[in-house]
């Protein structure tokens, strides 16, 4: 399955213990740190993975001031050391 | 195109695909039987950027019901309580006044009502175990005891049907003796209990109490006047089941009353459990074609799925 560039497989199976699930990202994260949640569902029980895809850049922050946005609203700048 | 995303009770195929317009396959894998609506949220994204669409798959509730397994238990004059099994979506039941309705697994009761346990049926339907009390019959003949069973359809109550108690007479002069009289509870896992059976009559053995009764195995099903074990194993429980009981009824050959009853109760099985190694993974920017493995441990089947909320 893929969920929001998050590919993630298998996607079901049977009971075990330490069934191992790939996960990768389908591409370079331009933009701001993407966070994906999964949930693992067996019956009535769940356990939600929560997997982060840090990206180049960061939520400009400022006040005070008057700025012109980009896509979504925000103001993003390249992290530093990136 | 390729592979079949699972969801919940949903499959969705193919999972990707190519630009263009495709047609998407969408497939119910298994039946809802819960009286509130089912609902999944399936999101087709685009690779490499934000463009994404959601559809909700839904299935209604199915409409309250309250079936009973079977239409009557046949009991010895002295037993005074019985089980009545059965398959429910409703929310509480209640039985008719000429019994006392008393508290077993699954239910609270108030006066001659049962409330079911908080979220039961809304999802699924389950397994349900009325237990009913009334007196002794010290008469000299069987007596019938209908009890007439009601379920909350969310509006009204409905008629379920009625589960007749028969309950024997003594048979005067006939010695019939169970040791123990009673059995323990069965774990989960099952196993095998013996009880030493002292009759001066020949008598039958029988299950009775639900329609399914492979998970009790007996020795034997018959037995003559003398004294003799009787095995009963109990199979083990799947995960995620209910507890469960039945009974096992001893007849006179000759007359056909009850002579004797033991009550079969199994606790329920293993919940369900699943747990990921770790619960955060985190990529940088530029991990493409890494692969980080997490690993999954869970006790049954299990699917991977977009929190619905």
């Amino acid at each position: 399955m893929e969920v929001n560039g998050i590919i993630i497989n298998p996607q079901s199976g049977e009971a075990d213990t330490d069934i191992p699930i790939s996960i990768s990202v389908a591409a370079i994260n331009e933009g701001i740190d993407k966070v994906v949640e999964i949930d693992a569902i067996c019956g009535d029980k769940s356990d939600r993975l929560t997997i982060v895809h840090e990206g180049l850049r960061e939520v400009f922050t400022g006040y005070d001031e008057r700025f012109i946005t980009a896509d979504g609203g925000t103001f993003n700048s390249i992290k530093d050391g990136l | 195109m390729a592979g079949t995303l699972k969801i919940g009770k949903f499959e969705v195929s193919p999972q990707s695909g190519a630009a263009g317009t495709h047609q998407i396959g969408h497939k119910l894998t298994e039946k809802h039987t819960g009286r509130n609506k089912y609902q999944k949220m399936v999101r087709a994204s685009i690779n490499n950027s934000d463009a994404n669409a959601t559809e909700i798959l839904e299935i209604s509730g199915l409409t309250p019901f309250l079936t009973l397994n079977t239409s009557q238990t046949e009991i010895a004059y002295n037993v005074t309580t019985a089980t009545i099994n059965g398959t429910s979506n409703a929310s509480k039941f209640r039985v008719s006044s000429n019994v006392t309705l008393v508290t077993n697994t699954g239910y609270t009761v108030s006066g001659n009502e049962g409330t079911f346990t908080s979220g039961f049926g809304e999802q699924s339907s389950g397994n349900i175990a009325i237990k009913v009390q009334f007196a002794a019959n010290n008469s000299q003949s069987s007596t019938s005891i209908p009890v007439k069973v009601d379920y909350w359809n969310g509006t009204s109550w409905a008629v379920s049907g009625t589960h007749t108690i028969i309950q024997s007479s003594a048979d005067a002069g006939v010695t019939f003796n169970i040791t123990p009289s009673t059995l323990s509870q069965f774990s989960k896992g099952g196993g095998k209990q013996t009880v030493t059976i002292e009759s001066s009559v020949s008598y039958s053995i029988e299950l009775q109490g639900d329609i399914e009764t492979t998970w009790v195995t007996l020795s034997r099903n018959s037995g003559s006047a003398g004294t003799a074990t009787l095995d009963i194993t109990v199979a083990a429980q799947a995960v995620g089941a209910a507890a469960r009981e039945l009974n096992i009824k001893f007849k006179n050959n000759i007359t056909g009353s009850v002579v004797g009853t033991l009550e079969v109760e199994q606790a329920k099985g293993e919940d369900y459990a699943i747990s990921w190694a770790s619960n955060t993974l985190t990529f940088t920017n530029d991990d493409v074609g890494s692969i980080k493995t997490n690993n999954l441990t869970a006790n049954a089947d299990w699917y991977l799925d977009e929190p619905q909320n």
